[in-house]
């Protein structure tokens, strides 16, 4: 990817904050971080931020994030138009990486699901029409994901530091064991317990592990995952497969499905 | 020369080491850690704590360099004089392995070198080994790297002293001679090259068993491989140069620019640690990099045990 933060522009660089379907608490964290976030406002021109904006600007912007996964028409057509809109295109969020919660709708009837929440159906403006929710990397173009239900600030500082810095950024990508074992943490899966650490991608410190509560995958999984040894050690703990699949499917079904893995 | 201290005078002794510096020593609770030894702490003397001594020295995050207005220069090390108590044969011989390259004559790791001399290590020998999976009995351990070594005799503990360092801190105590014995182990490594093994298929037993969780390097008390991080505030143009211990079980170790990644299959990065760690080292430095802990086979979340694959398997 080229960075589009060039040097000798003196024009700080356009940087937008949307939303599609989702709780909006991925966005949430960004504007909790006050402080920082301050500090990083003289170095960036945030055009659009709709959560905390009156006024918002049309793109073109240099980099967008963009929190929420496609769950309906309307999600479609503002993810292309960002995308066109935009040189560097950051999924933020696992609703935005990997389909999160709403995505579980994919494992199940979605007729029977939509006609539980939309009784009447017929009364839908024509853009929130339900479509199967999926991540946004299904329909456009991603250039960073950063997952998280919601993701750590210190992954939105690191990514924005390093764009202005023109500097390849560096996304996170080692399982929750190894920022658990930093803490020396008492492991949870060695105890007999239920923990998804080796399979999902950490960043957060081992926040859960630290607080004596096993791993549910809020991150996703990594890439090179060995899910079947992982699947036997917890299933020699006593978990049973059917809790393992559920725990699978909330954060992040389709990508486990990808790697193998039969949720359905 | 060694010197003798009395059994009950022992709690007394560890005591009186804080006015010393700050007191680090293993201490139990749901797992047992080297900590700060605080009012109410236990010395604990029969567990090895889970993460090895090497934490002092090569911390987990620390900056190498620090930036201000785009200017680099060197950290100040501002660190407290620390004596840790209590620390076995195996995390102690792991340190003088990491003193081979961080105190290397033509690199000399500055910080490595303020923290080693900055602290008072002294250890305390195993009579019985603390894990089923030690296995340092036979790793040709070496009395070495500490400044005073606790053997616990029927009667008394003998100190055996290494350094003046040391010296100061029991000078007050009887002396004797006494050549005092290397901790015993039942499992033992045997002795093999093992570079006729390297595309035996029982590597493959082992890796299918791996889950990359990077548990036996961060916890291994020789693991010293590390990656360099800039941390810097683009409106300030300051911040930090990290080093953050790395691992080379992870795919993300062998990338290199442009993206392509050497060790890009499970099995390549399982072996590469065990022959790194067996064979490679002991190449180029005349001695094992494994000092026989047994920690990354206790706490390998599959327990996987490569002292008995290569005893039992590679023949
Ligand atoms: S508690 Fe979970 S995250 Fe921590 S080391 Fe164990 S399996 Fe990994
Ligand atoms: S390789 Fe394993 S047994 Fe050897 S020193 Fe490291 S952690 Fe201990
Ligand atoms: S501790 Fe075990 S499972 Fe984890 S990376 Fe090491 S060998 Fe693999």
């Amino acid at each position: 990817m080229n960075n589009p933060f060039k040097k000798e522009e003196k024009i700080k660089p356009k940087v937008a904050i949307h939303s599609i379907t989702g709780c909006a608490g991925c966005q949430l964290v960004i504007y909790f971080i006050k402080d920082k976030l301050l500090e990083l406002l003289g170095e960036i021109d945030l055009v659009a931020a709709p959560m905390i904006k009156g006024k918002n600007d049309e793109g073109p912007y240099d980099l967008c994030f963009v929190e929420g996964l496609v769950a309906s028409e309307e999600d479609l057509e503002h993810l292309k138009k960002w995308r066109e809109q935009s040189k560097v295109l950051v999924a933020w969020g696992t609703c935005a990486t990997h389909g999160n919660v709403p995505g579980i709708k994919i494992f199940m009837d979605e007729k029977t699901v939509e006609a539980a929440v939309y009784k009447n159906r017929t009364g839908l403006k024509k853009g929130l029409k339900p479509l199967t929710p999926t991540p946004i990397e299904e329909h456009v173009k991603v250039d960073f994901s950063i997952s998280g239900c919601p993701p750590e600030e210190i992954e939105f500082l690191r990514l924005v530091k390093h764009l202005l810095l023109q500097m390849n950024p560096v996304i996170y990508n080692e399982p929750v064991c190894v920022e658990c074992t930093k803490r020396e943490i008492k492991c949870l899966l060695e105890d007999g317990k239920e923990c998804l650490g080796p399979l999902i991608r950490g960043g957060c410190d081992a926040l859960c592990p630290g607080v004596n509560h096993g791993c549910t995958g809020c991150h996703g999984p990594l890439e090179s995952v060995n899910i079947p040894q992982v699947m036997k050690l917890l299933e020699a703990n006593g978990i049973s497969e059917k809790l393992v699949k559920q725990r699978l499917q909330k954060y992040a079904g389709l990508k486990f499905e990808k790697l193998g893995v039969k949720l359905k | 020369m060694g010197k003798v201290l009395e059994k009950e005078g022992l709690h007394n002794f560890i005591l009186s080491l804080q006015k010393h510096g700050l007191l680090i020593a293993p201490v139990t609770t749901d797992m047992t850690r080297f900590k700060v030894l605080e009012a109410g702490d236990k010395v604990e003397l029969n567990n090895n704590p889970f993460f090895p001594l090497k934490k002092y020295f090569l911390p987990n995050e620390e900056p190498v360099l620090k930036i201000k207005n785009g200017l680099t220069k060197e950290p100040k090390l501002k660190e407290p004089k620390k004596i840790i108590f209590g620390a076995r044969l195996c995390d102690i011989n792991g340190l003088a392995i990491l003193d081979k390259l961080y105190l290397d004559q033509r690199f000399v790791d500055e910080t490595y070198k303020k923290r080693r001399e900055n602290t008072t290590v002294i250890g305390l020998n195993c009579l019985n080994p603390p894990s089923e999976n030690c296995f340092c009995g036979s790793m040709g351990l070496q009395k070495e790297g500490y400044d005073l070594l606790f053997h616990e005799r029927e009667l008394d503990y003998y100190i055996d002293v290494l350094t003046k360092k040391g010296a100061k801190l029991v000078k007050h105590l009887r002396s004797e001679e006494f050549d005092f014995p290397l901790p015993k182990t039942d499992k033992k490594l045997d002795p093999k090259d093992l570079w006729p093994f390297m595309a035996d298929k029982f590597w493959e037993k082992d890796n299918d068993l791996c889950v990359s969780c990077q548990r036996c390097t961060i916890l291994c008390p020789t693991c010293f491989c590390f990656d360099l991080h800039d941390d810097v505030n683009p409106a300030t143009k300051s911040g930090d140069r990290l080093r953050t211990i790395d691992s080379c079980h992870s795919p993300d170790f062998t990338q290199v620019a442009g993206g392509h990644v050497f060790r890009a299959k499970r099995l390549q990065r399982y072996r590469h640690r065990v022959m790194h760690k067996l064979q490679f080292f002991k190449d180029k430095f005349d001695r094992s990099m494994c000092t026989g802990c047994g920690r990354c086979i206790d706490y390998c979340h599959s327990k996987i045990d490569f002292v008995k694959t290569i005893n039992e398997d590679f023949k």
